[in-house]
């Protein structure tokens, strides 16, 4: 049986995209500096844009460019094989047409304290 | 120093004639003593030996001392000492010298060498002292004749050395005192006769003798029988022969020196003769002097400083003739100059005096003109004071524009301040709708946790957050606008700056016109004063102008007097100038057709 999700921050950082579970995200505030930029878990030398909002869970603060909140369910598929554990990578989810990787901000989070 | 190449080895160049009259005297004296001494072949020999031997080494000495003698000669043409005036007299004295000590040194040494030769002789070969005598007294007679013929042969030699050192510089008249004095040329030319007649004659006379005494011994000795063949024997050929030889070889050294004699005077003499000739031709030359010697030298001496005189007072007749013709021309030019001039004067006189009528005519018509003139300058002046107004209105005119350029610069600051102030307050609003955008998505987030429940809450916080991204638009459209409105009143100052400026240069040269026309003003005033002067002055030149003619009829007579005065000095000016060449003619003679 398909899996359905309800509920996703979509989450945009330069040229690329990426859902979080809207109940991963403890709130949505300005970060500032301190806060890893997701965009950096896709290309490590882009800076960071001037303006972007923070994704909080607990501790863990990840800032993106521009997001939304979409409400309609969406099918998730699971993660295949082949990518392993990564940046908390959850499987992929099919929102607006489109297939959006699925990811925890901690998980994101740690990759990217990680990689710093 | 660098040597004279003109007088090197002329010392010893001068000395040889001394050799060749030493060889012929000793010569001339061993023949003899060969044949008219009887001696053996051994003692013939030594005889030549000896004489050899001995006059070799007395002419060398003699020449040492005669070239000893010229060493002032040889130290100038080697470079040794400068060829100054004293070192060139110093080394002519030598030269003209050389000649008599050479004669001195042959005579001394000749004969002193024939006396030690026979000494020599006798104690060699043992012979009778009679016949050493006779050696000894035969080369004493031959010693005047070399030495004659030394001091002949020497003299020409002299005369082109002495040449040289007159080329070099040498100053003929100091020549004078280094003239030997001892013996005078009618003396010496008697001496040498004597000597050119006693010599053979003691010669022939011994020869005689011993002849007579050698044939009475052969005839004594030969008894009546063989008288006759001995005179036959004395009188033939073969005895003959040596003494004809003798007598020719004597007669040749006399008749050189003889002909050695007479040329010593003959060529100074024809020199000075055709020197004399060149300077009655007219051709001086006071450098170009006869070298001779003696009353010869004196002679030329006395020439050459007779043309020196003569040139003198010749250049100083042609000097003074010169002055007389240059003074002559000069007053000539003078006087045809005065005459050109007066001719010329005669002519301006006549036409200033036409220029003068005509200038009574034009200032009359000057005062028309400066009446004229006045009136142009005071329609000027009416001119400039209507210009002047209408400077000061647009003065007044340009402050007016300034003061609203001023007045809208103003209003744009203000309206720059108040863009300023809502571009803050928009900032302020946009400020507020982030919060408010961050808000929305926080309630949109918490209702969709809540999920059916929060739905509601989430259509209204989705709702409210479009609604703040509907104000961040219009806040981004309200600051271009303001950007815009921002660079509009920017240009707006700039502009209204640029207006005032331009307003402050037009009022500035408002103020210069209005100056100008002032001064204009001015200037017109004082012309139209100025033309009044310029009508009083015209007439008052009209008054003296009528005097000018009056002054100009008498001196126009004066001139033509003048002119006729001047006609006359010419003519006696060409009359001296005639004179003045005839002068010159007669003293470029004089002075060698210079």
């Amino acid at each position: 049986m398909q899996r359905t999700l309800e509920g996703l921050v979509l989450c945009w950082v330069g040229p690329h995209r990426f859902a979080v579970h809207a109940n991963g995200v403890g709130s949505i505030a300005d970060v500032g500096a301190e806060a890893p930029w997701a965009g950096r878990a896709f290309e490590a030398t882009e800076a960071r844009p001037a303006l972007s909002r923070g994704l909080l869970l607990g501790d863990a603060a990840v800032a993106v460019d521009r997001l939304d909140i979409f409400t309609q369910p969406c099918p998730v598929y699971a993660t295949p094989e082949l990518c392993g554990p990564g940046a908390g990578l959850e499987g992929f989810v099919l929102a607006q047409g489109e297939l959006w990787p699925l990811v925890s901000v901690p998980g994101l989070f740690r990759y990217l304290s990680e990689a710093r | 120093m660098k040597p004279i190449e003109s007088l090197l080895g002329n010392s010893r160049w001068l000395l040889a004639p001394t050799v060749p009259a030493v060889v012929a005297g000793v010569a001339v004296s061993a023949t003899y003593a060969l044949v008219t001494l009887s001696m053996s072949a051994t003692q013939a020999f030594r005889l030549t030996a000896v004489a050899t031997a001995v006059s070799g080494s007395l002419l060398l000495i003699g020449l040492a001392v005669a070239q000893d003698r010229l060493r002032p000669l040889s130290r100038l043409a080697e470079g040794l000492l400068p060829p100054s005036p004293r070192h060139l007299d110093e080394a002519a004295r030598a030269v003209l010298a050389a000649p008599d000590v050479s004669f001195s040194a042959t005579l001394f040494f000749f004969s002193g060498g024939a006396a030690l030769s026979s000494l020599i002789w006798q104690q060699w070969t043992r012979v009778d002292s009679t016949t050493a005598l006779r050696m000894g007294l035969i080369a004493v007679t031959v010693a005047p004749v070399s030495a004659v013929l030394a001091n002949l042969l020497m003299l020409p030699r002299g005369r082109v050395v002495l040449d040289r050192l007159l080329k070099l510089g040498l100053e003929p008249s100091r020549l004078l005192e280094g003239q030997p004095p001892r013996l005078e040329l009618g003396r010496r030319l008697g001496f040498f006769a004597g000597v050119a007649v006693l010599a053979p004659f003691v010669l022939v006379v011994d020869l005689s003798l011993a002849r007579s005494r050698e044939l009475s011994r052969a005839l004594a000795a030969a008894g009546e029988k063989g008288a006759a063949e001995v005179l036959a024997n004395a009188s033939g050929a073969s005895s003959l022969l040596p003494v004809v030889l003798l007598g020719g070889l004597v007669l040749v050294m006399v008749l050189g020196a003889s002909w050695l004699a007479g040329d010593a005077i003959g060529v100074p003499l024809s020199a000075l003769a055709r020197h004399t000739e060149r300077v009655a031709a007219g051709a001086p030359d006071a450098k170009d002097i006869v070298a001779a010697e003696h009353e010869t030298f004196n002679a030329a001496l006395a020439l050459a400083t007779l043309e020196k005189s003569l040139t003198e007072v010749a250049e100083r007749v042609a000097g003074a003739s010169h002055g007389i013709g240059a003074a002559t021309q000069d007053l000539a030019h003078g006087v045809s100059k005065q005459e050109k001039g007066a001719a010329q004067q005669s002519a301006a006189l006549a036409e200033t005096t036409a220029t003068t009528e005509e200038l009574a005519r034009s200032a009359r018509q000057i005062a028309t003109n400066a009446s004229r003139v006045a009136d142009l300058a005071r329609r000027a002046l009416e001119s400039a004071t209507s210009g002047k107004g209408a400077a000061s209105a647009f003065a007044v005119s340009m402050r007016h524009v300034r003061e609203g350029h001023q007045a809208i610069a103003d209003a744009v600051v203000r309206l720059n301040k108040r863009v300023q102030q809502v571009s803050r307050i928009v900032g302020f609003i946009d400020g507020i709708n982030d919060r408010s955008e961050l808000l929305a998505l926080n309630a949109e987030l918490e209702g969709n946790k809540a999920g059916e429940v929060g739905r509601g809450f989430s259509l209204v916080a989705a709702e409210m957050r479009r609604l703040s991204e509907s104000v961040m638009e219009s806040t981004r459209e309200i600051g271009r606008l303001l950007n815009d409105i921002r660079d509009a009143t920017n240009a707006a100052v700039m502009a209204t700056e640029a207006g005032v400026k331009a307003s402050d240069l037009g009022a500035n040269l408002a103020q210069s016109a209005s100056e100008a026309l002032e001064r204009i003003v001015t200037f017109s005033q004082q012309t139209s004063d100025a033309m009044q002067s310029v009508n009083m002055a015209t007439l008052q030149q009209q008054s003296g102008t009528d005097q000018l003619v009056q002054a100009m009829s008498g001196i126009l007579t004066s001139t033509k007097s003048g002119v006729e005065a001047s006609g006359q000095i010419g003519t006696t000016n060409q009359q001296l100038e005639a004179l003045s060449k005839a002068l010159d003619g007669a003293t470029a003679r004089l002075r060698g057709g210079s």
